[in-house]
């Protein structure tokens, strides 16, 4: 009986030990997106760090949501439970930069679930915030515009003169 | 008697480009009008530039160098091959003045890729992209596809005479209603009912997902483009796996079958005889090459999931086969597939879709042929001697297999093998290995668009512009372009 309790005692503590374990070092320090991304067997059902630009927008699904991060020109799909999207206030596009997540959760080439490569969050942590991206017109392009509107402009009525009272040969 | 074509003749070619390119400037008006619409200022500034620059062009052409000529077939085949030129130059503009590209060679490889429906990109960072540039880069792959000189000819009158030539010229060689014009007219009416189709499918799924109408409507728009138009190319980075969706890959697959197919058999189909999508012997050959390359692609996946194969293997087939290039993985992980299953996409690559459809590559009816004359030679052999052997196929009628036709698909294939080993090749001495050499070439040269990473901005100069040369080679089919050339040696014979 009393080897039976130390048993159930020893399970607990690993359940809460590994639950925690996210939280306190059982994930590696973050690794690059590339590394993962280059090298999948590596990371297969591993439990994984990694930081991103959060880019597009959330995609909805049964389980959560899909978020995709952007880390140095390689990509990834996190699932993320709905619940932590709130916590973005960023995403990456043509008018502003996303915010930078810290993410953290198990890495699956072939998830058995989705069918596809990438990680299920257990935690997700905005380290950045994104900003607005400037959208500003350099003068030389206002100028350029303007010159080619009044050489259109000659152009296209020298054409229409020429089409209406020039001959064709 | 070779015709070599004089000053007049060449008078007469630009002022056709001219009226090609003012064509192309009516459609750089709308990116310029999602700019204005979206508040995207800088955007609009580079398509304005962009609209002006090309508007001008084309009335200098017209100004300076009047019809001298009857429009006859060398203006035709010439205007193609050079028009495909100097639009993918001209659609360049925009895009290199959106900063995303390292050079301006970058940029007019993502125009050819876009106008030949490609789909192969050295653009950077394009999940920042502006709503207006990525509704050009998309609009190319849609004007592209459906041809350029197509879309010129439903209006151009002053061609009808030989509006055949430019038909031709850009690689299609069915005529579906009598006249050329109503022809391209009918491919124009039947491409917009499959957009309005599409653009309501993909929107209702993706508003499903999450995102704003807006959004949902210009994803679905510029996704439409490139499935039914066998082009490729997304609006982010990483292409179809950015949506997460099974169910989305899978709309998706069936606009790239339907845009794979001959829009002679989506006349027949619609107006005239349903079963003939039963009889015809070009889907018979898509059905029996994608069927053979499923089996080895399956065996070569074999131990993972049937969905993730159907996913991993069965859509990248279908997206080689159809040579749209949608891809819902990364180039690294494509390079890291089984060696069978990279081989079973160069050959669905190499094959294509149907004549007269939106593909490239040799294409379903000249390698159904090229099979049925295999099996005609055996059956000869097995014979007697003296006995007369003609062998039939069912396309739309019944058809004989004439020594023209074998001719042709001969020819035509064994131009397309040489281009996609020649291409191979330069990428092996360039330092590239074989297998990634040879499906890169045969990407680019089909108008396909898968890459497995050799494509990008770093690779070598010499290499973007084989490519370039290949993707419009191959777009039109070689024929106005060797013709074209030919036309320029005599010029040197005289």
């Amino acid at each position: 009986m009393k080897i039976v309790r130390i048993k159930l005692i020893s399970l607990v503590i690993f359940l809460i030990a590994f639950n925690l374990g996210g939280a306190f070092g059982l994930y590696a320090e973050t690794i690059p997106l590339k590394k993962i991304v280059e090298d999948p067997d590596d990371f297969e059902s591993k439990l994984v760090e990694v930081e991103g630009e959060v880019i597009g927008e959330p995609l909805y699904a049964k389980e959560g949501a899909w978020v995709n991060i952007l880390s140095k020109g390689y990509h990834a799909g996190i699932v993320v439970p709905r619940i932590y999207l709130d916590k973005i206030k960023h995403w990456g596009g043509y008018r502003e930069s996303g915010d930078i997540a810290k993410v953290r959760g198990k890495f699956y080439k072939e998830c058995p679930l989705h069918h596809e490569m990438h990680i299920h969050a257990h935690t997700l942590e905005i380290i950045a915030l994104g900003a607005p991206k400037s959208d500003v017109v350099l003068p030389f392009k206002v100028q350029m515009a303007v010159s080619l509107f009044i050489i259109c402009l000659i152009i296209g009525l020298v054409y229409f003169i020429k089409s209406r009272h020039g001959t064709r040969s | 008697m070779i015709i070599s074509p004089d000053r007049k003749d060449f008078s007469t070619i630009f002022n056709i480009l001219g009226r090609l390119i003012l064509g192309l400037s009516a459609f750089m008006l709308i990116p310029l009008a999602v700019a204005f619409l979206r508040k995207e200022v800088s955007p609009f500034f580079d398509f304005i530039i962009s609209f002006l620059l090309t508007t001008s062009l084309g009335f200098l052409l017209l100004v300076l160098f009047p019809i001298k000529k009857e429009v006859s077939w060398i203006h035709a085949f010439f205007s193609v091959s050079l028009g495909w030129l100097i639009f993918s130059l001209l659609g360049a503009i925009p895009l290199w003045f959106s900063k995303h590209f390292g050079c301006f060679l970058d940029a007019w490889f993502e125009a050819m890729s876009g106008f030949a429906t490609t789909g192969l990109i050295l653009i950077q960072d394009l999940d920042h992209l502006s709503f207006a540039h990525n509704t050009w880069r998309h609009l190319t792959m849609f004007i592209g596809g459906q041809g350029i000189i197509l879309a010129s000819l439903s209006v151009l009158t002053m061609a009808r005479p030989v509006a055949v030539g430019f038909y031709i010229g850009e690689a299609r060689q069915e005529k579906i209603m009598p006249n050329v014009i109503a022809t391209a007219r009918f491919i124009w009416k039947v491409s917009f009912v499959y957009l309005l189709l599409g653009v309501g499918i993909f929107s209702a799924i993706l508003i499903q997902r999450g995102l704003s109408i807006e959004k949902a409507f210009f994803h679905a728009f510029w996704l439409f483009c490139a499935a039914f138009d066998t082009g490729g190319f997304a609006p982010q980075a990483q292409n179809i796996a950015y949506y997460h969706s099974g169910a989305f890959e899978a709309a998706t697959m069936v606009f790239m079958f339907l845009g794979a197919i001959n829009f002679n058999l989506h006349f027949w189909v619609w107006m005239k005889r349903k079963r003939e999508l039963f009889e015809n012997f070009e889907i018979h050959t898509f059905l029996f090459t994608l069927f053979s390359l499923s089996i080895l692609t399956y065996f070569s996946l074999k131990g993972l999931s049937n969905l993730t194969i159907f996913r991993r293997g069965f859509y990248q087939l279908v997206s080689a086969h159809t040579g749209c290039g949608f891809a819902n993985m990364t180039s690294l992980d494509l390079r890291n597939s089984p060696p069978v299953m990279i081989l079973s996409v160069i050959f669905a690559m190499m094959i294509g879709g149907g004549v007269c459809s939106t593909t490239g590559a040799i294409k379903l009816m000249r390698v159904g042929i090229i099979f049925k004359t295999l099996i005609m030679e055996i059956k000869r052999w097995m014979m007697p001697f003296r006995a007369v052997f003609r062998d039939r196929f069912h396309h739309l009628q019944d058809l004989i297999l004439s020594d023209k036709r074998i001719k042709e698909a001969y020819v035509f294939a064994a131009i397309f093998l040489l281009t996609y080993v020649l291409g191979a090749v330069i990428g092996m001495v360039l330092g590239y290995p074989p297998l990634l050499a040879l499906f890169e070439s045969v990407s680019a040269t089909a108008n396909v668009g898968l890459s497995v990473g050799i494509t990008n901005p770093a690779m070598p100069n010499t290499l973007k512009v084989i490519y370039i040369l290949q993707m419009w080679c191959g777009r039109l089919e070689f024929l106005s372009v060797f013709v074209s050339l030919g036309f320029i040696i005599s010029l040197f014979k005289r």
